[in-house]
């Protein structure tokens, strides 16, 4: 039986009729992810079925970090003065012929696999997620992402918990 | 030197910028420039940095903090779907 496979985006890779639902997650795939790796800015990874080209999904990780507001002296007491390392998980998508059949959580686990690789390396504390719709936060929150209280569509996860699942 | 831009909004938009613009004591156009050039920065800047209100800032490093958070049971079997998956 043929394997699903999750790889990093590369030049074969078929990106042309991919169809997500989302004309900005499909022209982002098609116009812009393959400049973003070259450029260092961004990585793709990409689900095709092995001995394949044709992208059934993919997701986008880079580097981010958070910062605060300007705070008063009051409010700022106990809290970290340096900005926290995250990483952004910026785009996940998975083409209409692909969608229900659990790659959407496969690209998330791969996503969480490669963070915590990447927090053993360099340090990060947790991954950060601008879900594009209300129903994408909800597939985030059905698997522990947190909202911030201001944007219920940007989520967040700890690497300390990440981490616990051994992945 | 000055570009121009061409842009079509709706009625209510139009009366929202002039009104913002007329508060402002900027011409519409003036009002609508710098709005985006503002709007453009910003979209820059989010792209690598996120910042955050005092209070989310706070209720992130606390949950960033507590090393006794576990991943929720979707999660876990999540997981253990995957690792079967890679094995």
């Amino acid at each position: 039986m043929a394997e699903l496979r999750i790889v990093r985006l590369a030049s074969q890779h078929d990106r042309s009729s991919f169809d997500c639902g989302h004309p900005f997650l499909d022209n982002w795939l098609k116009r812009n992810a393959g400049q973003f790796d070259r450029r260092d800015l961004a990585r793709t990874f990409v689900a095709t079925w092995e001995d394949e080209v044709r992208v059934l999904g993919y997701y986008s990780m880079s580097n981010h970090h958070v910062t605060r507001a300007q705070m008063s002296d009051d409010e700022s007491r106990g809290l970290p003065n340096i900005d926290i390392p995250m990483l952004l998980l910026g785009r996940l998508a998975v083409d209409r012929v692909a969608q229900g059949q659990g790659l959407g959580k496969r690209l998330l686990l791969d996503a969480l696999s490669r963070s915590r690789r990447i927090a053993d390396e360099i340090g990060i504390r947790g991954l950060e997620v601008h879900a594009i719709d209300d129903r994408a936060a909800d597939f985030y929150r059905h698997y522990g992402f947190r909202s911030f209280q201001d944007d219920d569509r940007h989520l967040f996860i700890a690497i300390s918990a990440i981490r616990k699942l051994n992945l | 030197m000055p570009h121009t831009f061409t842009i079509q909004v709706s009625d209510a938009a139009k009366a929202a910028i002039d009104e913002a613009a007329s508060l402002t004591g900027l011409s519409p156009s003036d009002f609508a420039a710098s709005a985006v050039v503002s709007a453009a920065k910003n979209a820059i800047r989010e792209w690598s940095v996120t910042e955050l209100s005092p209070r989310d800032f706070k209720s992130l490093t606390e949950m960033l903090d507590d090393e006794s958070a576990e991943p929720n049971r979707a999660l876990q079997e999540a997981a253990a779907i995957f690792k079967q998956g890679n094995s």
